[in-house]
């Protein structure tokens, strides 16, 4: 009647192992602009898993609160991200026969297929997170879309993402605790991915890998759609910790010396190169060989790829990906991951961050996934039935009370 | 969806939604606690405006028209660099750019996708269509094509004849892209009238009459479908209740069958009935088949005589 515009206010909640990022964007007809964001540094969370409910909550609260205060506004919904090491997928196909008598392929064929795919029971404690589309076979031959077409058999191949249930119960009541609902989750390694990787890229077939502080994950694209997704219990922490043990120092200074003198491939000057160990000069610091800091780092780098090459040896073959391997999250600004990657992975590999398009300061590799979180609610809010709840100004008001 | 991700609420194994978002489970910290308290305040301030705002409508009013301005949203604007198409038919990228004229090179925010999105309406085959921004640079084009029903051959502009198409709802278009066996496995249409308005061709009347029997027939008697030429209007009666009216389709045996507007699944398997019987007693072809009584009415090729046979009816 007043002309009024559709807007929305969405919040993007990244809880990981070392922080909790927190966007908050605006949605109109116009597309997203971040308004606001909030950064708390990370508790109770080890390896993705939420260890002390408590500590997660404040921690989040605060992101979510600062987020909203830089943003002068409220989120009205959240999406939220999913990681962890009960993080699991497998492949599944929904078959169905084409039950017209001209063999044209219809809607509630393909609907009953993709039903028929989603049916199958998960172990009690376990909850799907995704149900991602892999692809389509007509009689066997792939197509990208069956509609209209003729056959006898129809077969919709899967990839699907489940993970624990109390995990999972987690992560959404420790948002419900602000008093914000959870409107979708999203897989980290998704969200990372679809902002880091073009499309051409994802067509052509790409491995995006998200080091994070406690865990890795990673998502494979090709011809356009997510293959595989995974999550590995082997993040940054586990560098450190390694530097830790291997040197004999805390966790404060093995950190340091990763971050100020790691790399993960060595090179003839690090033999001559010298380091301090605590680097305060007082009684029991001493000078070691930077190669001693490389040769810790490198063989773990090594071992994280191996074990991302065994996971992906069934699906990737003997054929690189076109896209190669794109690096991003904090543990891949370890210099020298991506020659570890290239080497181990056979196919080329570089760091990636996020796309022109975003503000300059959130462009590093550390905020891929919650802009990934954001972008998706941007593309949520653009399907019928999300603009249809949306423009409701009684739910808005009831949504205020919450 | 970015991500080709399918959710479904009717999924019958367990999602993450069966969570209950309302649970007591909850730990609402200090943070939290004051975040909600600040929204009760707000949302008493935003109760007692409203009752100010009441008493003093009129005057708020007045000096919101007033004081109307416009806010202009700026934000990051990429220019565009191209497109992706989908449909459900046979129009391509190739009929897109030349139809659309797509405006590659101007920033995404300043492209009018209502006004291309009336562009590809315009277009006859185009039944629905959808443009979208797809951030940061490119834009969607969805189009759901018209199916057509039946052809029409028509003089054309430059001399000649050409082949026209109508969809169900009468519409009357070119068939891009549409390749040879489709166009032969269209029945013409006779008995109609083309008027043009605006330099268009006036949408025609009632053929979802036709359309609705094409379509029956297509799917469920592919093998009488294949041999039918012609739908003939001619002696078609839109009046509700009229006792004559029916729908003739010519086949390519030179043979006329005759339907009732209206259950065309019982006349096609009584017509299919009619074959399969004709068929065991050797006489294969026909004069006229008339479907539009109780019991279908057979004249045979063979003899001068009409025959009348009944088929157990409807």
């Amino acid at each position: 009647m007043f002309g009024m515009t559709y807007k929305k206010i969405i919040g993007a909640v990244d809880i990981g192992t070392s922080k909790v990022s927190v966007l908050v964007g605006e949605v109109d007809k116009g597309g997203l602009t971040i308004i606001g964001e909030g950064q708390s540094t990370s508790m109770g969370v080890v390896k993705g898993g939420v260890v002390d409910f408590t500590k997660v909550s404040d921690a989040t609260h605060a992101a979510m609160n600062a987020a909203e205060k830089s943003a002068g506004v409220v989120m009205e919904e959240v999406y939220l991200s999913q990681t962890g090491g009960h993080v699991q997928g497998f492949a599944n196909q929904g078959s169905v026969p084409i039950g017209a008598q001209d063999g044209v392929v219809s809607k509630a064929d393909i609907r009953q297929a993709m039903e028929n795919a989603k049916r199958k029971e998960l172990p009690d404690g376990r909850l799907y997170i995704h149900h991602v589309l892999n692809g389509y076979l007509l009689d066997a031959r792939s197509v990208e879309s069956p509609l209209a077409m003729r056959g006898e058999h129809l077969d919709v191949a899967y990839w699907h993402v489940h993970g624990d249930e109390t995990q999972i119960g987690n992560g959404v009541h420790v948002i419900n605790g602000y008093g914000l609902d959870v409107k979708d989750i999203i897989l980290s390694s998704i969200a990372s991915g679809s902002i880091i990787a073009s499309k051409e890229e994802k067509d052509s077939g790409v491995l995006v890998v998200d080091i994070g502080r406690g865990t890795t994950d990673y998502v494979l694209y090709r011809n356009g759609r997510v293959q595989r997704t995974g999550v590995l219990r082997v993040g940054g922490d586990h560098f450190t910790n390694d530097l830790s043990i291997g040197l004999r120092v805390n966790y404060r200074h093995a950190e340091r010396l990763k971050r100020d003198y790691g790399k993960a491939v060595a090179e003839r000057s690090d033999g001559k190169d010298k380091v301090w160990l605590f680097g305060d000069y007082t009684i029991g610091d001493r000078q070691i060989p930077q190669k001693a800091i490389v040769q810790i780092l490198k063989a773990r780098a090594d071992e994280l790829f191996a074990i991302l090459k065994k996971e992906l040896s069934p699906v990737l073959g003997p054929d690189a990906l076109a896209g190669g391997v794109l690096l991003t999250g904090g543990g891949s600004r370890l210099p020298g991951m991506e020659d570890s990657a290239r080497r181990a992975l056979g196919m080329e590999a570089r760091a990636s961050n996020c796309p022109d398009w975003v503000r300059q300061d959130l462009r590093q590799p550390e905020y891929a996934t919650v802009i990934g979180l954001l972008y998706y609610g941007m593309s949520a809010q653009g399907s019928p039935d999300a603009q249809g709840r949306g423009g409701n100004i009684i739910s808005r008001v009831t949504g205020f009370f919450r | 969806m970015i991500f080709n991700s399918q959710r479904s609420k009717e999924t019958q194994a367990r999602s993450w939604r069966l969570i209950p978002q309302t649970s007591k489970r909850r730990t609402v910290t200090p943070i939290a606690r004051k975040r909600m308290l600040m929204f009760y305040l707000k949302a008493t301030g935003g109760i007692v405006a409203v009752a100010v705002m009441t008493t003093s409508i009129t005057a708020a009013v007045l000096y919101w028209r007033s004081h109307e301005v416009n806010i202009a949203l700026g934000g990051p604007s990429v220019p565009v660099s191209g497109f992706t198409f989908e449909t459900n038919g046979f129009l391509d990228g190739r009929w897109a750019s030349e139809h659309l004229s797509l405006p590659v090179g101007t920033p995404i925010m300043d492209v009018d996708i209502y006004k291309l999105r009336d562009a590809a309406l315009s277009y006859g085959q185009v039944e629905s269509a959808v443009v979208s921004r797809l951030f940061p640079d490119k834009l969607g084009i969805s189009v759901k094509e018209r199916a057509p029903v039946l052809r029409a051959r028509i003089p054309a502009a430059g001399g000649g004849t050409r082949d026209v198409f109508i969809a169900a709802d009468g519409t009357v278009y070119h068939g891009f892209n549409y390749s040879v066996e489709l166009r032969r496995s269209v029945p013409f249409v006779d008995g109609v009238r083309f008027q043009r308005k605006g330099g268009r061709i006036v949408p025609l009347e009632h053929m979802e009459v036709a359309a609705a029997l094409v379509k029956v027939a297509r799917t469920r008697y592919p093998d009488i479908y294949k041999d039918w030429r012609v739908v003939d209007y001619s002696r078609f009666d839109a009046e509700p209740g009229a006792r004559t009216s029916v729908l003739t389709v010519r086949t390519s045996g030179g043979g006329e069958i005759r339907f009732a507007p209206g259950d065309f699944e019982a006349q096609l398997r009584d017509l299919a009935d009619v074959f399969a019987y004709n068929g065991v007693r050797g006489e294969k072809s026909f004069r006229k088949i008339d479907l539009s009584y109780e019991d279908p009415v057979v004249l045979f090729a063979s003899g001068s005589t009409a025959v009348r046979r009944s088929w157990g009816g409807r």
